[in-house]
């Protein structure tokens, strides 16, 4: 028996009022389980749409959108709880120590009594905060406060994890603590769609890669593909080359 | 449920953590309930609405002294204290200094002038009264300062009524005295002319009444003290708007909320949870209130609030009014930009409901348009369904009842709130 796709999407439009084109623009996509997937694309592209759209955040205009196979919508809760999504913001609370934030998570997730110590552990761990686990959000750095972000989205145990430019505005060492439990993730069958500016990062850790602008894919393909294919040397070259140089504010 | 109490208790906890709202929660209604309710029994006794205390040197030391004092007694508005003669000029430093309302000086002789003053009328001279340089014998009468002319005037006719009364039983007796002397004369013997015989003892009766209409049926009499807690405790709930809308908006604002639409469970139970932790942060500030006003207040002179008469019903109250609170708080928190429009608009909006609602000021002191917009007040709702319960003995569950306002007020208000924050979330 087949693994039905990550997420299989057909036609998706999504239109905000008073803006002259929709932000995703009648958008297919097929991503199979248990790789890395990263969607590139210009400010105003579409990415944060496609996840607010992907994670039940908001309701399509049109199209179809399938998890796992199930059919994803604002008010589908069995699909939402096989996701897990980490937003672009650091949504914490400050005055809560790295320890409580996890436990509150984990509770409104519905983790089992039993587990939910574990879990915690488990998130403090893979954050590297296990030091830090008791002390204030508000005393923690950037980086710190971005890698107990993407914990939080990891306590249930998702098969999918959406990330929303996890890495924005964080040291190096960060930043390859990110990258490495990404890819220890993965190793272990998860499948986790990310955004980025970054498209050294990408190139790195990507397994596949979609290019969008004006709501659209406009190329799909393994980085190294993509680069054979429109004879680039590297992804940031064919991301211009797709896209254009222009600023789009 | 669990994801309620998760909710709550993480409210509660935030809440812990910051000083500035806990204040703002807990110690601005403790600190106002006990000022405001200070001050205004201060005015009542200003204007009369408290016993006031008056000094007596009775510098006669006789039986009109004693008789005028017994007569100022009856009256309960009255307190009077009797200080010897050789205090004179102490009261009156007191009475300057504003400890006493007025001190009352009865010179002596002030008896034998009034009984030589008898005896010229009966005999048809004229009185001293009638020659300039030697006035009516008279009761000296001097007034704190700071006293209101209204309430000066009502202490000076109370001293004049009882003065008056005394007047008119030494007056009696002397025509009774007089009466006897004369009838004597004629020969009719002593023993048919008392004054009970010639029919003047009843004359000291009080004959013509005034009656005031509109006594307050229960026994509990609303006064600064049944007015103010309530009044303040509601203004504590209210405020609770500022913490609980601020906390939506940051969750808003910092990305939280966004996590919770993609969590597997309905925002309703997030809302629940917030109402659920700050109803119980309301009724902790009630029974602070009600602390005060029921235990405090008594060691400071005042009436100790109670609640004994309907204390089901207020506990009912205080759910219903938290809920409206609670309600308003989501509304401000989804309809707000900033932290400052929270804490702006919602202060501002509570202060002017507590005004026109008669927090401040009770409704009938008011003009009669504020009047009329009082009912437009949640606070005022609030505080009309205490004194319903608490002073005019009425029902909680009428359907013009402050109590059911208070209900639809939540309901409407979180209703909004959740209509109007589904496409932000």
């Amino acid at each position: 028996m087949t693994r039905p796709p990550a997420i299989a999407i057909e036609g998706l439009v999504k239109a905000y009022a008073g803006q002259e084109s929709p932000a995703v623009n009648g958008m297919s996509l097929v991503v199979p389980q248990g790789i890395l997937f990263g969607l590139l694309g210009a400010n105003g592209a579409g990415k944060s749409t496609t996840l607010a759209l992907l994670c039940g955040l908001t309701g399509a205009d049109s199209g179809t959108m399938e998890i796992l196979g199930r059919r994803m919508s604002p008010a589908a809760l069995a699909v939402k709880k096989l996701l897990g999504f980490v937003p672009q913001d650091i949504a914490l609370y400050e005055h809560l120590t790295g320890r409580e934030n996890l436990l509150f998570f984990a509770r409104l997730y519905g983790v089992k009594r039993k587990q939910l110590q574990e879990r915690v552990d488990f998130c403090l761990h893979l954050a590297g905060l296990v030091p830090r686990a008791d002390q204030l959000v508000a005393t923690y750095s950037g980086g710190m406060k971005r890698r107990l972000n993407l914990a939080v989205g990891l306590l249930h145990e998702p098969e999918i994890l959406f990330l929303d430019e996890p890495t924005v505005g964080i040291d190096a060492q960060s930043r390859q603590l990110i990258h490495t439990q990404l890819q220890h993730l993965v190793g272990q069958g998860l499948t986790i769609i990310y955004t980025t500016h970054y498209m050294e990062e990408a190139e790195q850790l990507c397994t596949l890669v979609a290019i969008i602008d004006q709501g659209k894919i406009l190329a799909m393909d393994t980085p190294q593909g993509l680069m054979a294919h429109h004879g680039c040397r590297n992804l940031e070259e064919c991301f211009f080359l797709l896209t254009g140089k222009e600023l789009r504010d | 449920m669990n994801r309620i109490c998760t909710v709550a208790a993480k409210e509660l906890l935030l809440l812990r953590r910051d000083l500035g709202g806990m204040l703002v929660l807990f110690l601005m209604p403790a600190v106002l309930v006990l000022i405001i309710t200070l001050v205004q029994q201060n005015v009542m006794e200003l204007t009369g609405e408290q016993r006031s205390r008056l000094l007596f040197i009775d510098e006669e030391q006789g039986d009109l002294g004693r008789a005028f004092q017994a007569a100022l007694a009856e009256d309960s508005f009255l307190e009077i204290l009797s200080w010897p003669p050789q205090r004179r000029k102490e009261a009156l430093s007191a009475v300057q200094d504003g400890a006493y309302t007025a001190c009352l000086i009865l010179p002596a002789g002030t008896g034998k002038a009034l009984r030589t003053n008898l005896e010229e009328s009966l005999e048809g001279q004229s009185l001293a009264a009638e020659d300039e340089a030697d006035p009516l014998p008279h009761l000296t009468v001097y007034f704190d300062p700071a006293m209101l002319p209204a309430f000066r005037s009502g202490v000076l006719g109370k001293v004049k009524m009882a003065f008056g009364q005394v007047e008119m039983a030494e007056k009696i007796d002397f025509l009774a005295a007089h009466l006897t002397r004369k009838l004597t004369a004629l020969g009719i013997p002593a023993s048919y002319l008392s004054a009970q015989e010639l029919g003047l003892a009843g004359l000291n009766r009080q004959l013509l009444a005034v009656r005031e209409q509109g006594e307050a049926i229960s026994e509990v009499q609303p006064g600064v003290v049944q007015q103010n807690v309530p009044a303040w405790a509601l203004f504590g709930i209210f405020f609770t708007v500022l913490p609980l809308g601020g906390a939506l908006l940051r969750e808003r604002q910092s990305g939280v909320w966004t996590r919770f639409m993609s969590m597997p469970f309905s925002p309703v139970a997030l809302l629940c949870g917030k109402v659920v932790a700050y109803l119980l942060v309301c009724f902790l500030q009630f029974l602070l209130i009600y602390a005060i006003g029921n235990q405090f207040f008594p060691l400071l002179g005042l009436p100790a609030f109670s609640i004994e008469a309907a204390p089901v019903q207020v506990l009912f109250i205080v759910c219903a009014a938290s809920l409206a609170a609670c309600g308003y708080g989501l509304l401000l928190g989804v309809v707000c930009n900033s932290y400052e429009q929270v804490s702006m608009f919602g202060s501002i909006s509570i202060v002017i409901s507590a005004a026109m609602g008669g927090i401040m000021v009770p409704v009938y002191a008011m003009p009669a348009a504020l009047q009329r917009l009082s009912v437009f007040s949640p606070l005022n709702w609030g505080l009309t369904a205490f004194h319903d319960v608490l002073i005019r003995d009425d029902s909680l569950w009428s359907p013009e009842s402050g109590i059911f306002r208070l209900l639809l007020f939540f309901l409407c208000s979180i209703g909004l709130a959740w209509k109007m924050s589904r496409p932000r979330w």
